[in-house]
């Protein structure tokens, strides 16, 4: 016989058993097709009635779509719970011995069974969703010929993004469950044994990601798991996550598409070589496994064992993670009762039941070594690890009050200034004692509420969550507790960047837009979502003074445009040291405004826009029940030194509960842009301002400022709902005294 | 041909085949016989690539066959359950099996189908087990494979039936010269079928011959021996008759009539059996069942002893 006819029948066997396999599957098939129908299809058909209801300004329930969207969502679920059923059906003769002899005996080699076994399965499983998407866009596109849904249409590639990553969480399942079947060599175990799969993989990632953090208890974050890819890719349940996430992604829209397009392919392409490595090692199984095997309970025991270690490993490390002192003690036994159930049920019985105690004790003290290897190398030196601005992309900043939301950059300058930040908090936790701190004076007895103070004390502890993305669009998340003055030159940096002058700008505008009619109403309103420019005749922003006053401007769509640009010119060409050194004079959307917004502040001149008021038009407009004032002065900022230590084992991130025995470090200077509250509590009763005291309350609200970057404060004082400070500055300290005095 | 050489098929720590050697030359109808676990089905399930040998080899015309799917396409193996083709129709069933071997023949399927008269239709769960089988030996048949595997082929299957089976499987050897491996316990069958035979015993062959060298080769001679000179009957153990050369298998006397199952030459035997001066010889010949008790019962494997257990 020469190669090619081999090759022939080779190719000619594959599809004849994937041909009967399909035949066989057939009503598997059309029970998932009809699933399928009703999921997809159905939501289109939702969406294309409320459309038609808007186009027409016809008032509608929305409560009627409810029982639909409930039948799709459980259709939905059905359809993905084939991924198990189908596997079940299509590798039976795997767990049912009267089928061995049938499925073996034919004129099949090894190879071509699996493949055509699991490739018609796979067809089985997918081709019914393809066919309902595709049904689904078909109803869409003919329905976009009478009804307007241009809203839903043009963001269709982003719905076909969101389709292929289930649909490779569906493929990944059904990998998995084949996977998992082929360990198995009874019904029960085959479907323990996908279960256990399904379950473990995700659950031992999580585990051992939080064991780390735990272990770590300085910068990483146990939220960090939802924006891991080994997470994502290895399960369903991580696909289901990923889903999520890049659902949010798209919906905040705060990624960068490049970012946007990296993560999703780093998604697809790290789950399909996952699901082609488990495909790969499943066949490599399947080849060795004998026909014989059949009614053994688990065909491959150290599959059985790697499950059941994975579970006791889990269990350990929750009892761990729970500091209580039984909490090995109850893993052992907890852990315990489930090996030794589980044991009798593989074994069918009590057969060589000292086995299962010595496999048990083997393990138990292989998990204990695992769990104290992560603690002694304090989450496998995982907290010490920054990475390096050449594999970093993107950087995602937040931190609380200084950025209304999480800040997405791709400047060099600002990761740079994000990596040399986080490399300094490393080096200060790591070389805890090569830094010297001036302490404060201050009683750790106040803070925990046993004795009263005279001091004014700010516990001054900024949040600032880092997330570095890599080129492959994996995230490296790192949090920390900072002195707000360690942030200064970041947000400097941030604040006066062109990619931020860009962002602002952009959002601005666009946030501003209203049709006509509508320029006056509030932003919640959703005739207002998706507004483009042409669309758009007016433009409205919100400007508020110094003590949080505001006021609704109105300016036409071309106009508004000027604004925005006028603002993207000021930020792009401002210095970190231009803004630190301007006086404050508005915010505008949440954007300050100063004296070094020069453009800004011709444009607001040329509409006769009050962006600047005195001390005199600021507290007339402050209501008169209201006018009370309430002063600081000479206020301490201090960070408790315990969250730099490098010796405590207590969860680093989780502020409110540190040990403040270790003393306070006391701060020079601080940073924050905007009127919010610090907290702290101010001590100091309030003072009403009246005839008598009206010129010192002027005085002090004249120099006073929302905002103080990097700037030590001699006083913070409250004027209505307003924070204000006082900084350093030559004469301050006078007007503050007087005003003390006078008030 | 069909070759066993030096084949070990291990199940865990159990031994099944333990350097086997076996030769089934095409043409041949070949019975195998063993008691319980003695490795029937597990060399059909090997000839069939079903299993894999431990070492040795297991070809099909010179070809190894487990995994390849030249030499398995040869073999059609029918194993003794039919549970497993319930949910099929007979069409169905013969459509599954016409896409995998390229000889299937739609003319003796039909056939045979309408002597046996199954439907085409029905669900085989609702079939008897005699028609159950009728359906599979006929698919098996129609497949037109070289070489045809029945594990316990008669099994469920009523006196006339067993004779349909039976022609259809004699027509099909001699029509095509199928060569057929039947495994049965019922050694008339195979009596009536094989023209060749294999004993196994524990994983090993006891003999594989023809089965008329078979019964040719092993003899029961009743004698009846002369009285002593006190006139008491003359009294022999199995030793005495080993003593003179006979290979004995069985022996039992009662009073002055003896009765011996010799492996050998029968007139070898007979002439052995002079020395102790008989009055009468006779040769009764053996049935294979016969043979068959004999032959275990040599090795070990003892009906009366399980029986008494």
């Amino acid at each position: 016989m020469t190669a090619a006819t081999t090759s022939a029948n080779k190719k000619s066997y594959f599809s004849v058993r994937f041909m009967s396999k399909l035949s066989d599957d057939m009503k598997l098939f059309i029970s998932n097709l009809f699933f399928q129908l009703l999921c997809l299809p159905v939501i289109a058909g939702v969406l294309l009635r409320e459309y038609y209801f808007e186009n027409l300004n016809i008032e509608y329930d929305d409560s009627e779509i409810v029982p639909f969207i409930f039948i799709a969502v459980i259709s939905f679920l059905l359809s993905v719970a084939m991924g198990v059923i189908i596997p079940m059906m299509n590798f039976r003769y795997l767990y049912n011995k009267s089928l061995v002899d049938m499925n073996y005996s034919l004129p099949l080699n090894n190879r071509q069974r699996f493949f055509a076994d699991f490739f018609s399965g796979l067809s089985v499983y997918i081709i019914p969703a393809l066919i309902g998407a595709a049904v689904a866009v078909t109803e869409l596109l003919i329905g976009s010929a009478f009804i307007d849904i241009s809203d839903v249409l043009k963001y269709m590639s982003e719905y076909i993004r969101m389709g292929t990553i289930v649909i490779a969480g569906m493929i990944l399942l059904y990998t998995l469950s084949v996977f998992a079947i082929g360990f198995a060599g009874s019904t029960f175990e085959a479907l323990f044994s996908i279960a256990a799969v399904n379950i473990m993989i995700p659950a031992f990632i999580c585990i051992t990601w939080f064991n780390i953090v735990n272990a770590a208890h300085f910068g990483l974050s146990e939220e960090a798991i939802i924006k891991n890819f080994a997470f994502f890719t290895t399960s369903p349940a991580g696909a289901v996550g990923y889903f999520v996430h890049s659902a949010s992604v798209s919906s905040f829209n705060r990624y960068s598409s490049s970012l946007t397009d990296s993560m999703y392919f780093n998604f697809m392409i790290r789950t399909l070589l996952f699901t082609a490595a488990v495909v790969f090692v499943t066949y490599q199984l399947y080849k060795r496994r004998k026909a014989e095997d059949v009614s053994k309970p688990y065909v491959y025991k150290a599959f059985y064992y790697a499950i059941m270690s994975a579970a006791v490993y889990c269990i350990f490390s929750l009892l761990h993670m729970t500091k209580l002192s039984s909490g090995i003690l109850s893993a052992f036994i907890i852990s315990g009762i489930l090996w030794f159930v589980m044991e009798v049920i593989r074994r069918r019985g009590f057969k060589r039941f000292w086995t299962a105690a010595v496999s048990f004790a083997l393990t138990s003290a292989a998990v204990i070594c695992v769990i104290k290897t992560i603690d002694v190398t304090q989450g496998l030196g995982r907290a010490k690890t920054v990475p390096s601005a050449s594999s970093v992309t993107d950087v995602e900043i937040e931190m609380y009050s200084f950025l209304d939301s999480k800040y997405i950059s791709h400047d060099k300058q600002i990761i740079n200034d994000v990596i040399e930040l986080n490399k300094e908090l490393v080096d200060r936790h790591i070389h805890y004692d090569e830094y010297e701190y001036e302490m404060s004076d201050f009683d750790p007895d106040v803070f925990a509420g046993n004795r009263q103070h005279k001091g004014r004390y700010f516990v001054d502890a900024n949040n600032i969550t880092m997330t570095y993305y890599t080129g492959s669009g994996a995230a490296i998340v790192r949090n920390y507790h900072v002195p707000s003055e360690m942030l200064t030159d970041l947000a400097g940096d941030i604040l006066t960047s062109e990619e931020y002058a860009n962002k602002i700008a952009d959002e601005m505008y666009k946030n501003s837009l209203r049709r006509e009619g509508y320029e006056y109403y509030a932003h919640y309103d959703d005739r207002y979502d998706n507004l483009d420019s042409d669309e758009a005749k007016y433009c409205s922003f919100n400007i508020n003074d110094k003590v949080n006053v505001g006021k609704l401007e109105v300016f036409t769509a071309a106009e508004g445009k000027e604004l925005t640009e006028a603002i993207r010119r000021d930020i792009t060409d401002m210095t970190p040291e231009d803004l630190r050194n301007s006086e404050y004079y508005c915010e505008l959307e949440n954007q300050i405004i100063t004296s070094a917004f020069k453009n800004t502040i011709d444009f607001f001149e040329k509409h006769d826009v009050k962006y600047k008021k005195n001390s005199e038009e600021l507290i007339d407009e402050i209501d008169y029940s209201e006018r009370t004032i309430i002063i600081n002065s000479d206020p301490e900022y201090i960070f408790p030194k315990v969250l730099f230590e490098n010796n405590k084992g207590y969860g680093y991130i989780r502020s409110y509960e540190y040990d403040t025995s270790s003393g306070f470090i006391k701060l020079t200077t601080t940073l924050s842009t905007g009127a919010y509250s610090r907290g702290g509590g101010y001590e100091s009763g309030n003072v009403g301002i009246d005839s008598s005291n009206k010129k010192a309350a002027e005085q002090l609200l004249e120099i006073a400022s929302p905002v103080v970057a990097g700037e030590k404060v001699i006083a913070e004082i409250q004027i209505s709902n307003a924070y204000l400070y006082i900084p350093d500055r030559p004469g301050y300290r006078d007007i503050v005294e007087s005003a003390k005095a006078a008030l | 041909m069909i070759e066993l050489k030096n084949t070990v098929k291990k199940f865990d720590s159990y031994t099944a085949l333990d350097g086997i050697d076996l030769r089934i030359e095409k043409g041949t109808a070949f019975g195998l016989l063993g008691s319980n676990g003695a490795g029937k089905s597990t060399i059909l399930r090997l000839i069939s690539g079903v299993y894999s040998p431990e070492s040795g080899d297991v070809l099909v015309d010179g070809e190894s066959v487990f995994d390849n799917v030249s030499a398995k396409n040869k073999v059609f193996f029918i194993n003794d359950e039919t549970v497993q083709f319930g949910s099929f129709t007979l069409k169905k069933l013969k459509n599954y099996y016409k896409g995998y071997y390229p000889s299937f023949s739609e003319e003796i399927f039909e056939n045979l189908r309408k002597k046996t008269g199954l439907p085409l239709e029905k669900k085989i769960n609702t079939f008897s087990k005699g028609m159950k089988r009728q359906a599979i030996v006929i698919i098996g048949l129609a497949c037109c494979t070289d070489y045809l595997l029945l594990d316990e082929a008669f099994d469920g299957l009523d006196p006339t039936m067993r004779i349909i089976v039976k022609k259809m499987l004699v027509d099909a050897m001699l029509d095509r010269q199928l060569t057929t491996v039947i495994s049965s316990h019922n050694l008339k069958e195979i009596n009536e079928v094989c023209d060749t035979a294999a004993l196994l015993h524990d994983g090993k062959i006891v003999f594989s011959r023809d089965i008329d060298d078979v019964k040719g080769s092993v003899h029961k001679i009743q004698v009846v021996f002369g009285k002593n000179e006190d006139g008491s009957s003359a009294e022999y153990t199995k030793e005495d008759f080993a003593a003179d050369g006979i290979e004995v298998l069985h022996f039992e006397q009662s009073r002055s009539i003896g009765s011996i199952i010799a492996r050998g030459d029968i007139e070898t035997i007979k002439a052995s059996l002079v020395q102790k001066h008989p009055i009468l010889t006779e040769v009764i010949p053996l049935t294979l069942e016969e043979i068959f008790i004999y032959e275990l019962e040599v090795l070990g494997y003892d009906s009366s002893d399980n029986i008494s257990e």
